[in-house]
């Protein structure tokens, strides 16, 4: 089983147990209130368990099962499949790099809010993770920053949220 | 009999530099709002509507009828470009507008859209005007147990025709309809699914999670690869005049797509999303060549951009006549008709033919005026598909989180964004298409409260979706499309014995 199909089947176990999860608590609603996510529940998890022992121990249960209206011969390798391309491009970043940007980011909005986040978010990402030199990354940084303050600020009239540092109120989950 | 009197005065009123000015306004306001991923009809609307207060109630109409007609082309625009759609009701065109503009054919799909999307709209508004003396009746044919059906048609109809494994197709439209009835179950009048958080009380929102499943896991995969948005050519390869011809060229598409816009709008409460994806369902259940879908077909393009359009007159048949909003956008619209003073309902008609005839002829003029700005500037628009990536990528996401937050001014909605981000990205790289999700997602509550609704108006008999005839018509093509595949594949493998 090479990465790929680990991280798949892996993808998929994660789907069966939050369709699991919904059926679970469905049980803690009155019969009508559950009904509906009940029969769409039961298939899906039905449907997920299969793919994952499909993915795991028969890949041609899988290709059995796989029937679609375009399932006429042809090639799977025509099927444009961008995430698994391993393309030799310059100027890629990696899953885990951009992970930890994206949510840097957003940890960033939320302690000194979204205005000066985002600033520093587009610079940082420009110059880390591109190489792009100053002038043209502070160009861009202020471009940036310039559209969202009168597109949100000025025009929309909305109160951008200042982060926890600066008095920002967080709304409770 | 027809109000000649009325359609005359509503064309004088057109004619002014007020109207005109006012329009273009309009149209200028709901293209930038459609473009930018979050902002959608609605908050353009919403924006408006204060600074509608000292017009005359007539150009006021002019205006939120232009924005009304002007957004979805603006969604449409970085649907195409940058894969994210910028209006809910552009989700469906991103499967294949985008992969277009990766083919380097941006500005054909853009004139593609801008073409679609005025004829469409100018079938909705004759089906309006021809629908006038007749809308009670095509309001009332469909009740919950045709559109509980007409959604599961949907649904199967896209898992099916899918491109990825079907088993796949159908595990993400089922977790699709779980995380839309996550919250407040306005049925049962009770919380479902949320484990005690505030938040989710409204359930998941629609707008941070699709700019998270569409927007930031594109930009994930498209950083992950580096290059350009379009990386299998070095120029536009498409043209403008292409587009336009495309258009025409699929007749049929066209007609179907904006009849069933059209007539989705006018049921009330389904919206613009629900619209698009049943035209393009049933665009790649009746092609010769569903396997093209999703991969840059243009019939992917005009069916849902012909829809979402047609459907802004559909959706104003019930609105005008008795006051029942069709879409989010037509609700907001009504609110504004109160603003104004003018009582939305059967009277509505009779008393202000001067506010139906200016919000026809706005939308109208609107549609051409943006189909006429989108064809303009599609050569130009489609320049930003070359530009390289590694700078789109912190922009768009900066985009996606403002986007996000903009709507509600809630934190919590740009860390949607960034989690259904990730899994948009698991989705798309293990092979659950993405497509089946949104589908599910879209459909699932109207899904359930058709389904409870048919089953008390039937007096609990669950036999009522099986009884009247438009609903049992549609469960039985449901079949048909179930049965399809397997018949297929078993004549197909006939013919290979032979």
């Amino acid at each position: 089983m090479n990465n790929m199909a680990k991280g798949s089947a892996i993808f998929t176990g994660l789907l069966a147990v939050l369709a699991l999860l919904f059926i679970i608590d469905c049980f803690d609603y009155e019969t009508k209130a559950r009904q509906v996510p009940l029969l769409v529940g039961i298939p899906t998890l039905f449907s997920a368990l299969i793919v994952l022992w499909g993915e795991i121990f028969s890949p041609k249960l899988l290709k059995r099962l796989d029937v679609t209206v375009f399932d006429l011969g042809i090639d799977d390798s025509d099927r444009d499949e961008p995430a698994r391309e391993t393309s030799k491009v310059a100027g890629r970043i990696g899953v885990l790099n951009l992970f930890v940007a994206v949510v840097g980011y957003f940890v960033l909005v939320y302690l000194v809010g979204l205005l000066i986040a985002s600033g520093i978010f587009v610079l940082l990402f420009l110059k880390v993770f591109n190489k792009t030199n100053w002038v043209l990354s502070i160009l861009l940084t202020a471009v940036t920053l310039g559209f969202i303050y009168s597109v949100i600020d000025v025009f929309m009239k909305v109160d951008m949220f200042k982060g926890i540092i600066f008095g920002g109120i967080v709304p409770s989950i | 009999m027809f109000d000649w009197v009325g359609l005359t005065e509503g064309i004088s009123t057109l004619c002014s530099m007020d109207a005109i000015a006012v329009i273009l306004l309009g149209t200028t306001i709901g293209i930038v709002f459609g473009a930018l991923p979050g902002l959608s009809g609605c908050v353009a609307l919403a924006v408006m509507i204060p600074l509608s207060y000292g017009m005359k109630s007539t150009t006021a109409m002019f205006l939120f009828s232009s924005i009304i007609g002007s957004v979805v082309f603006g969604g449409s625009i970085s649907a195409i470009l940058i894969n994210t759609p910028g209006t809910p009701q552009n989700a469906a065109t991103c499967f294949d507008g985008f992969p277009l503009a990766q083919r380097g054919e941006g500005n054909k799909a853009l004139a593609m859209s801008a073409t679609a999307s005025g004829l469409g709209a100018f079938f909705g508004i004759i089906v309006l005007f021809a629908l006038m003396p007749v809308m009670r009746r095509v309001v009332l044919l469909f009740g919950p147990s045709e559109t509980l059906m007409l959604i599961l048609f949907g649904l199967i109809a896209v898992a099916f025709a899918s491109k990825e494994h079907i088993l796949k197709g159908l595990v993400a439209g089922g977790i699709g309809i779980l995380i839309s009835l996550l919250g407040y179950c306005g049925v049962f009048g009770c919380l479902r699914f949320t484990h005690g958080s505030e938040y989710l009380w409204d359930g998941i929102q629609l707008v941070p999670f699709f700019i998270g499943l569409f927007a930031l896991s594109e930009l994930m995969i498209m950083a992950t690869k580096g290059g350009k948005i379009a990386k299998k050519v070095t120029q536009p390869s498409g043209s403008v005049r292409d587009g336009i011809k495309e258009v025409f060229r699929h007749p049929v598409t066209f007609f179907r797509s904006s009849a069933l816009g059209t007539l989705i709008g006018i049921i009330p409460g389904i919206g613009g999303s629900v619209a698009t994806f049943v035209a393009y369902s049933v665009t790649v259940q009746s092609s010769d060549h569903p396997e093209t879908f999703g991969s840059g077909d243009v019939e992917g393009v005009i069916a849902p951009e012909a829809s979402n359009n047609a459907k802004d007159g559909g959706a104003m048949v019930p609105a005008l006549a008795f006051g029942i909003p069709g879409n989010p956008e037509t609700a907001v619209l009504l609110g504004a008709f109160i603003l104004h003073g003018i009582a939305p309902g059967p009277m509505l008609m009779r008393e202000h033919m001067d506010v139906v005839w200016a919000i026809l002829f706005g939308l109208l003029l609107s549609n051409i005026l943006t189909s006429t700005v989108g064809l303009m500037l599609a050569n130009q628009l489609v320049k930003l598909t070359f530009v390289n990536i590694r700078y789109i990528v912190p922009l768009v996401t900066v985009l996606c989180f403002v986007g996000a937050f903009s709507v509600r001014g809630n934190l919590w909605d740009v860390a949607l964004v960034v989690v259904a981000g990730f899994f948009g990205y698991g989705m798309k790289k293990f092979g659950f298409p993405v497509i089946c999700l949104v589908i599910g997602f879209v459909l699932g509550n109207l899904a359930e409260l058709s389904f409870h609704h048919a089953v008390m108006t039937a007096y609990g008999r669950y036999t009522v979706f099986f009884t009247r005839p438009i609903s049992l018509t549609i469960f039985i093509i449901v079949i048909i499309v179930l049965m399809l595949p397997f018949i297929m594949r078993h004549i197909s493998k006939g013919r290979s014995k032979i």
